[in-house]
């Protein structure tokens, strides 16, 4: 160094403290645990972040939440001291509304973790109703939670908090309400007592249930599981926030339905998707919106995923993906529905089907109402339609005269058991065999039987 | 003028000309901010800084200096160190404190109390409800909360207290006046002291810096394995009469000059020996000093005057006192302080011990 420069001097005998970059910045109020399975349908829900963070902090989550978040959610004193568990236990925490934004906010603020509001349902918000959307239980996949404690750090699926999910879409079994302990019974879906994967009753590992208890679910539920598992691994999930415009939803594409698979007739469409002619209405005119699992029948029907549906999208070759499972009995003919233009030659087609369809069933899979088809092919339908009133009545002797059979069958096994057949005797054996009305519609013809055998 | 609303500000990043804007107290408060780096601190600094660093076979580093050497200042200019080294993980990881410094206290208590030290520990960790935390127990296979209904045990302080140090990713621990940890305790509880804070720094991977007088010195005695794991960083007096001593202890006197809030022609180093003298050449009792002398200026209002400097010197039973201690506990560390070891001395130290076992048997 030398002696008497004043630069070196400075460098060397500087003062402490005066260097910004030595300065520790804020830190969090809260740790910043990150948030696990972010971005992915793995996504953990925030009640589950909540229970984490409390535990990472050796405190109880009831404790944190009455210290660090209800104050902040200026309830005012009164409302504080003696609604505070009403606040506490009721369904806030991963749905959609205020209290959850605020929550997700306030730990976001605390913890310094952007877009808590994505372990929410939040992100759907004005694109979803309300209705079925929060669970009645809390559930779980015992799997899901071995792995997780495996691992070292077992959380709390978001997918396990809503409602019309019931099965695990990776291991395909049905999602467990309760651990197999007296007091839990019903365990309530937003007590966060404790750790994700704990009974908060008797503390059990929730990730340890007996294999023997695992039970593999419907196909149903795995596949409404897997649809929106899909929906929360999305890019919409993961780029839309709460307040953003909703002007694109679901009754777009169900406008577009109307207009393109019934021809403008919503009722058709209403008729088709299995739901009430008003409700579909009240959706199209957006008066109301409907729940998840509506919106996943309605995914499901159209094979949309629900990021597109939820935004008016996904309205390109409907008319490829018309599977609905009543028109599987037509066989071949479900799913190749041709242009308008070439009617005559598809009306033509269901001249030889068999079994022999109806007019109103070419109609359904033609998508054309069968006023249009009479008058593309007036003869060709007329012979459709003489063809299945023959089929019709040929059905008709045929079931007729098989149900008098096993009528003639069961009369004779009575007298030979040394029983007198009687109509009364009749009916109370024919349980399972035929339907009783079967009875009452031939009872001339019954009648008549039971006398030639006891003759 | 100017006033001083916020106790907490940093004054010492104002010039010197604000300063005098300042208000009685505020020019007080000024001038306690003001710390000085210089060569002594420096040359511990790089050395710390290498035996912090993660795997360098060293766990526990003894700060060790005489009373008012500025082992204080030593603690803050590491940690500024730490914190600018670490500037860019700082910003993104709004969790992460890489360093953190405690003082041991000294309660009252007939022994040591690591209730109060844990939450102190905790405290500058940021943590939250410390006097509710909770201990959680598995038994059969269920997990049960013990609840804090009536304040946290100290085991659920330590537990957090991990806990914390982990989510923190805290690297350097320091402890500073850690000679309370083993002052007026006697027997193996100094070992049990020294073994929980082994155990803290060695589940939560951290480096522990005891920071304290030579009185510190004793904890090298306790085990082997203690011995073996810690080093030693002595940071030394400008004592009289040593090499360079006399132009840095000049140096420090002239950068805390600079920033004397009082008026008037203070010449500080026409006196830099003989205050070099009086202050046992340790930079802190240099500054307290020159605050006393300050304050003595101010108090008076009419000047600076070299009067209100040899007023606030330190008496000569106290400056025994402290010399006294200092040359002990300077004996005392000979050959013992990081940097000192050699081959021949390591040579010779195991012959001697080698002849000393020979002749006990």
């Amino acid at each position: 160094m030398c002696t008497d420069c004043v630069n070196c001097f400075e460098a060397e005998y500087e003062l402490l403290g005066v260097d910004p970059d030595g300065q520790m910045p804020p830190r969090s109020v809260l740790l910043p645990l990150k948030p696990k399975g972010w971005g992915t349908s793995r996504r953990e829900s925030l009640s589950s972040y909540f229970q984490r963070l409390a535990a990472s902090h050796c405190v109880q989550p009831r404790l944190l939440a009455r210290e660090y978040i209800l104050p902040r959610l200026n309830l005012g004193r009164a409302v504080e001291q003696t609604q505070a568990d009403r606040f506490w236990n009721s369904p806030f925490f991963n749905g959609m509304g205020e209290v959850p934004l605020a929550w997700a906010r306030i730990l976001g603020e605390l913890t310094q973790i952007k877009e808590l509001e994505r372990l929410t349902l939040l992100p759907m918000q004005g694109l979803l109703g309300l209705q079925g959307l929060s669970p009645h239980r809390r559930k779980w996949c015992p799997l899901c939670l071995h792995h997780g404690v495996e691992c070292g750090d077992p959380y709390g699926l978001l997918l396990w908090e809503i409602g019309c999910v019931k099965a695990c879409p990776e291991h395909r079994i049905k999602l467990v309400a309760t651990c197999g302990c007296e007091l839990s019974s019903g365990l309530h879906p937003l007590r966060v007592k404790f750790l994700p994967h704990l009974c908060h009753r008797c503390g059990r590992n929730l990730a340890q249930l007996p294999e023997a208890k695992l039970e593999p679910a419907e196909v149903d539920d795995v596949e409404i599981a897997e649809t929106v598992a899909k929906l929360l691994g999305s890019q919409l999930y993961e780029r839309r926030h709460p307040g953003d415009d909703s002007s694109s939803t679901v009754a777009d594409f169900l406008n577009e339905v109307v207009k393109m698979v019934g021809y403008g007739n919503a009722a058709r469409v209403a008729f088709r998707l299995e739901v009430s002619k008003g409700g579909f209405s009240e959706w199209c005119r957006k008066l109301h919106i409907p729940s998840l699992p509506q919106v996943v029948h309605i995914a499901r029907y159209f094979h949309r995923p629900l990021s597109q549906i939820l935004v008016g999208e996904g309205k390109e070759n409907l008319w490829d993906y018309l599977g609905h499972p009543n028109l599987e009995r037509y066989g071949n003919t479900v799913g190749k529905v041709k242009a308008p233009n070439h009617l005559a030659r598809d009306i033509q087609a269901f001249l030889e089907v068999e079994p022999p369809l109806s007019m109103a069933a070419v109609s359904e899979v033609l998508m054309k109402h069968p006023r249009q088809l009479y008058a593309a092919a007036p003869e060709m339908c007329k012979a459709i339609a003489v063809r299945y009133k023959e089929y019709r009545a040929g059905e008709t002797i045929k079931r007729r005269n098989e149900g008098l059979a096993v009528v003639r069958e069961l009369a004779s096994e009575m007298l030979h058991e040394g029983i007198t057949p009687t109509m009364k005797r009749l009916e109370a054996r024919i349980e399972g065999k035929l339907p009783k009305s079967f009875l009452f519609k031939e009872r001339i013809h019954c009648r008549k039987i039971c006398f030639e055998v006891r003759e | 003028m100017v006033t001083i609303n916020n106790p907490s500000i940093n004054l010492a990043k104002l010039p010197v000309e604000q300063a005098m804007g300042l208000s009685l107290e505020g020019k007080l408060q000024y001038f306690h901010q003001v710390r000085v780096n210089h060569p002594e601190i420096k040359q511990v600094l790089s050395q710390l800084d290498v035996m912090t660093q993660p795997n360098v076979g060293t766990d526990i580093a003894l700060l060790i200096g005489p009373t008012g050497v500025g082992k204080s200042t030593m603690v803050q200019a590491l940690t500024e160190m730490v914190v600018k080294r670490h500037q860019e993980e700082l910003q993104e990881d709004p969790g992460f404190i890489p360093i953190v410094s405690v003082e041991a206290p000294a309660s009252g208590e007939q022994g040591f109390s690591w209730r109060i030290f844990y939450r102190r520990l905790g405290e500058a960790l940021n943590e939250p409800l410390l006097a509710r935390k909770q201990e959680t127990l598995t038994k059969d296979g269920r997990t049960v909360a013990v609840p804090a209904s009536s304040g946290a045990t100290v085991a659920a302080l330590r537990v957090a207290i991990e806990t914390a140090l982990k989510q923190h990713r805290t690297r350097v621990f320091i402890v500073d006046e850690a000679v309370h940890l083993i002052r007026n305790i006697k027997g193996s509880t100094v070992e049990n002291h020294m073994d929980a804070l082994k155990s803290l720094a060695n589940i939560c991977g951290v480096k522990l810096v005891l920071v304290g007088s030579y009185d510190l010195y004793a904890l090298m005695n306790l085990s082997a394995q203690v011995a073996r794991r810690t080093t030693i960083f002595h940071l030394k007096r400008y004592a009289p009469g040593a090499d360079g001593a006399e132009l840095a202890f000049r140096k420090v006197l002239e950068q805390l000059e600079r920033h004397f809030p009082v008026e008037g022609k203070l010449d500080f180093g026409s006196r830099a020996l003989e205050l070099q003298e009086a202050c046992a050449g340790c930079v802190g009792i240099l500054k307290d000093t020159l605050s006393r002398a300050l304050s003595l200026a101010l108090m008076q209002g009419r000047g600076w005057s070299m009067k209100y400097l040899e007023q606030a010197l330190l008496t000569p039973n106290q400056l025994g006192a402290v010399l006294n201690e200092t040359l002990r506990g300077e004996a005392q560390i000979f050959r013992t302080c990081f940097g000192s070891g050699s081959f021949r001395a390591a040579s010779e130290c195991s012959r001697k011990a080698t002849l000393r076992n020979k002749g006990n048997v």
